[in-house]
């Protein structure tokens, strides 16, 4: 019969049990699961179940990694994502979002630039830990998101973005997200990249502060090369701060714009 | 020549008439910048600019029929 093991196809013996499986397959595996849910050794698998071997710890390889995203995601779709580089410029309230979702789904090189240090204040809404506080955001950034996915190659530039090093670090990116905090270096970002970097598209953010309703956080199609994200309107300042639902759901937009380009379902 | 006009959120004000879109009548030769000067758009805001959707910048040349988009990001991130 056939079964699914770790998502890779297996042909099994009738009535095999999920523990004969792990012996044979992941001894010392302490975790069983059967179709989602966990599971006695003794439990018998029947044709099409899908069983998961874990050992408290352990650290998927390299090919067992892309075979869950490949399940996850469909061979085809997992193929562009993972031959992937994007660039994300500023890794705070929004960059940070945007490069844990895109090392979520499997890109497969990520450019990420910032010179700045995790602060107390960036708690609210970064994904950084208390234990953090003090890094470069670079760094901090890099072993979050190679516990999630090992796989992914890292760029890192603990650098400030100048009209001079964007178009050397973001050479032969095809998609740039601008995740800045201040409205002229998100001029200067966008304005340089496009000015300086033939074909890459860029895909902003403006507009994504307070607590106002996410309906209003759109997508903005100024140009072939340009997309803009948020209300456009909503701006970081006194009694209106930024905060985590808004500016997470503004990152995970942007996010899904690149995902949405990569995969060549919008240009 | 006719140009088209899309300002964008705190620059729409500055557009002729009270729709998403505007004309206006320039002569030949006129660039980006003194056109904005010309509807008083304030000089300091940060701006992003595009003509027919390519980058430009305020000393690009118009021509009959471009359109021009002006987008000022606000701060936050």
């Amino acid at each position: 019969m056939k079964i699914f093991l770790n998502e890779k196809p297996l042909e099994a013996t009738i009535g095999t049990t999920i523990g004969a499986l792990a012996s044979e397959f992941k001894p010392g595996a302490d975790v069983l699961i059967v179709n989602g849910f966990p599971a006695k050794p003794a439990h018998t698998l029947i044709e099409g179940d899908h069983a998961v071997l874990i050992r408290h710890g352990e650290i998927p390889g390299g090919e067992e990694f892309d075979a869950l995203l490949s399940a996850r995601h469909t061979p085809g779709v997992h193929r562009k994502i993972k031959h992937s580089r994007v660039g994300v410029a500023g890794i705070g309230g929004l960059g940070s979002h945007i490069a844990v979702a895109l090392a979520r789904i499997g890109v497969g090189e990520l450019i990420l630039a910032d010179f700045d240090v995790v602060e107390p204040s960036n708690l609210n809404r970064q994904y950084y830990f208390t234990d953090q506080l003090g890094m470069d955001k670079t760094e901090a950034l890099s072993q979050t998101l190679r516990r999630i996915n090992p796989n992914v190659t890292l760029t890192c530039h603990n650098t400030r973005l100048t009209p001079e090093n964007i178009p050397v670090i973001y050479k032969d990116t095809p998609v740039l997200c601008e995740a800045f905090d201040v409205a002229e270096q998100k001029a200067m970002l966008v304005q340089t990249a496009l000015s300086t970097l033939e074909n890459i598209i860029v895909v902003a953010a403006s507009g994504v502060a307070g607590y106002g309703t996410t309906e209003t956080l759109g997508i903005h199609r100024l140009g072939p090369r340009l997309v803009v994200v948020g209300d456009l309107e909503t701006e970081a300042r006194e009694n209106m701060g930024l905060m985590a639902p808004r500016v997470g759901v503004a990152a995970h937009i942007q996010a899904n714009v690149v995902l949405r380009i990569l995969l060549k379902e919008e240009s | 020549m006719i140009i088209n006009l899309k300002f964008f959120a705190s620059l729409r004000p500055y557009m002729p008439g009270d729709k998403d879109e505007s004309w206006v009548d320039v002569q030949m030769e006129t660039n980006v910048g003194e056109v904005l000067d010309y509807l008083k758009v304030p000089p300091d805001k940060p701006k992003i600019y595009l003509l027919n959707g390519v980058h430009a910048d305020r000393e690009t040349l118009l021509k009959e029929g471009d359109v021009l988009s002006v987008f000022p990001p606000v701060a936050g991130g």
